[in-house]
């Protein structure tokens, strides 16, 4: 079983393809786990070791079943998961939809660039802020605190 | 809307629930029969006794012609109010008249009856409330006929004639009288409930209207919904698909340029090109469709610093571009400051790409006065355009150039002019080919153009 890895939840099979490409062009080494609806992603992120493998959720907000708010509303209600940073990338630049997700608790809220480069360059960006720049898994970090207690 | 003529039951039983007029009317109605009584006899007076016709009984004689110019007056339809002071002055005169005739009568008990008489007479001048006023009609009612009987049969056995015919003749008057009262009362009756109808009716319309006002806003709510969310997948599924294209056509271009040759490439660039442009549209249609569905929130906005900005925006965009823009300084307007921007930036785009070609580009912007309101423009000394043309270009894919002169979507100059004229202003444009443009607008000049928008944006969360 892999650990670290992102996972991606995101309907569109060819936006999926093109962020993983983007990813995976910045850091080779990372490890995607592309699930297509938000049901899939709070199974996989509630199951048994699913949280701790996780290192980042990336999700659109329009999926088919349970949209990203749902699964928004729901992790951030879990004690074991809260903490797990969620961005969303959303086609959409309305206003209350990013209200709304940050309402929900997302840790960051970005538009779809219309062109791939601009793509390319946000991901770098993302993958840069929240799991290179030396961040301990908030999840572990705490547990580790709870230990030292 | 043709309204149906009340019928005789209902006027009745409108006027019946009218508690006020109808006891006094009623009491009217027996003074009037008394007073028919009186007449009669008077006239027989005067027909049979001529002699002694002036003597006491002239002021009867007075008020039986009193009691016809009244008759003629009730004729007239009249007021429910009007009847009531007809019925006052017969109680009143009533009273006057039968005192006296009492007194000049000599009987025994004409001194009572005459102060009685100046004791009604005085208590109904007094403005009582409705309940004592009928009262006193009645009790004077029950005074004068004691008295006009007692007269009455005086006289009826002065003049030897049969009883029957000065009754028959009191009757018929005190009928005629009492129906005319009664048909006056129903005229006003009729009037007052055609009125009462009337404004029920009104009420019934308002209520009606106000319900087609609430069902006619739910229902521009609903289709400001539906347009919000049609507008919403436009944004997400005409541009998902997009994305892809350029994304794909990108990765291509990356992974496999190499195994093209120009040609090849070229056509992928070509691809992404059009997709982006296509990008772009989308977008600045549903900035066009923003435009319409915000509210206006107007506060001081820096006009001077709103020019600024776009400026380095555009600068940034295009790196080596060397453009002298001129903006004028501390220009203050009361505006609604995002769609105030969208509009500049708009502006300051189409002088920026117009000016493309020039050796020496050059904008001015800033605001003058013109004939008391205050004018903002945009100058430029860019490719202009044929005035023939000033109107057509604020029409949205109206276009006066090719891509391949200068790029455009045909949206930019509409949504300046939505912004403009949901702001009461107005936009307008002067150009001459080769030489340069300039586009003025004006804010405030009309009122604002958005109150179909006031109820709207407040039901939304």
């Amino acid at each position: 079983m892999e650990d670290n890895v992102i996972l991606l939840a995101e309907d569109d099979p060819n936006h999926a393809a093109l962020i993983q490409r983007c990813l995976l062009a910045h850091n080779p080494q990372c490890r995607i786990l592309h699930l297509s609806d938000g049901e899939q992603a709070i199974a996989f992120l509630l199951g048994e070791q699913g949280h701790r493998r996780t290192r980042l959720l990336l999700m659109d907000l329009r999926m088919p079943k349970c949209d990203g708010l749902e699964v928004l509303r729901q992790l951030k209600q879990q004690a074991g998961i809260k903490h797990l940073p969620v961005v969303i990338l959303s086609s959409s630049a309305a206003e209350r939809d990013l209200r709304q997700a940050y309402r929900y608790c997302a840790n960051s809220y970005l538009v779809k660039p219309h062109d791939l480069n601009s793509f390319q360059a946000l991901l770098s960006m993302i993958s840069q802020y929240w799991l290179e720049s030396n961040n301990p898994h908030p999840e572990l970090s705490a547990s580790a605190y709870q230990e030292a207690l | 809307m043709s309204r149906a003529e009340p019928t005789r039951d209902e006027i009745r039983e409108h006027v019946r629930r009218q508690r006020r007029p109808m006891l006094v009317a009623r009491a009217a109605g027996g003074v009037g029969i008394i007073l028919g009584g009186v007449v009669s006899f008077c006239l027989a007076k005067l027909l049979f006794e001529p002699a002694t016709a002036f003597s006491w009984y002239t002021p009867f004689l007075a008020l039986a012609l009193l009691q016809l110019a009244v008759l003629v007056y009730l004729r007239r339809p009249v007021s429910g109010l009007q009847v009531e002071r007809i019925a006052l002055f017969d109680v009143v005169a009533a009273c006057a008249v039968i005192s006296w005739g009492g007194a000049l009568s000599q009987r025994t008990h004409s001194s009572q009856l005459f102060l009685l008489g100046v004791c009604m007479s005085a208590a109904a001048l007094v403005p009582w409330g409705p309940r004592i006023q009928a009262l006193l009609a009645v009790t004077v009612l029950v005074a004068v006929q004691v008295n006009a009987f007692l007269v009455a049969g005086d006289f009826l056995s002065a003049l030897g004639f049969p009883t029957m015919v000065p009754m028959v003749i009191l009757l018929a008057t005190s009928i005629y009288i009492a129906d005319s009262l009664d048909r006056t009362r129903m005229a006003a009756g009729k009037e007052e409930l055609l009125r009462v109808r009337a404004e029920e009716e009104t009420r019934e319309l308002n209520k009606k209207l106000e319900e087609r006002v609430a069902e006619r806003t739910a229902e521009y709510h609903a289709v400001n919904r539906e347009l919000e969310a049609f507008t919403y997948s436009v944004a997400h599924d005409l541009r998902a698909p997009l994305r892809s294209m350029d994304g794909f056509a990108a990765a291509v271009l990356d992974d496999y340029g190499s195994a093209l040759d120009e040609t090849g490439r070229q056509f992928l660039r070509r691809i992404r090109g059009s997709a982006q442009k296509l990008g772009n549209l989308i977008d600045d249609l549903l900035k066009l469709a923003q435009v319409a569905r915000l509210r206006v929130e107007r506060r001081a906005v820096d006009l001077s610093a709103v020019f600024a900005d776009a400026v380095v925006k555009l600068e940034k965009l295009s790196g080596d571009r060397e453009v002298e823009v001129l903006v004028g300084e501390g220009i203050t307007v009361h505006a609604d400051a995002s769609l105030l921007r969208l509009a500049v930036e708009n502006l300051l785009a189409n002088a920026w790409k117009f000016t493309g070609n020039e050796d020496a580009p050059r904008i001015e912007c800033g605001a003058m006065e013109d004939a008391g309101r205050s004018v903002y423009f945009v100058r430029d000394n860019g490719v202009g355009f044929d005035d023939a043309y000033a109107e057509k270009i604020f029409k949205v894919f109206e276009r006066l150039h090719t891509d391949a002169q200068f790029e455009g979507t045909g949206v930019g100059l509409a949504t300046v002019r939505h912004v403009v004229e949901r702001h009461g202003g107005r936009v307008w444009a002067s150009g001459e080919t080769g030489v340069g443009a300039v586009f003025y607008f004006t804010l405030d000049e009309f009122g604002e153009a958005d109150e179909l928008d006031e109820g709207g944006d407040d039901v939304e969360v």
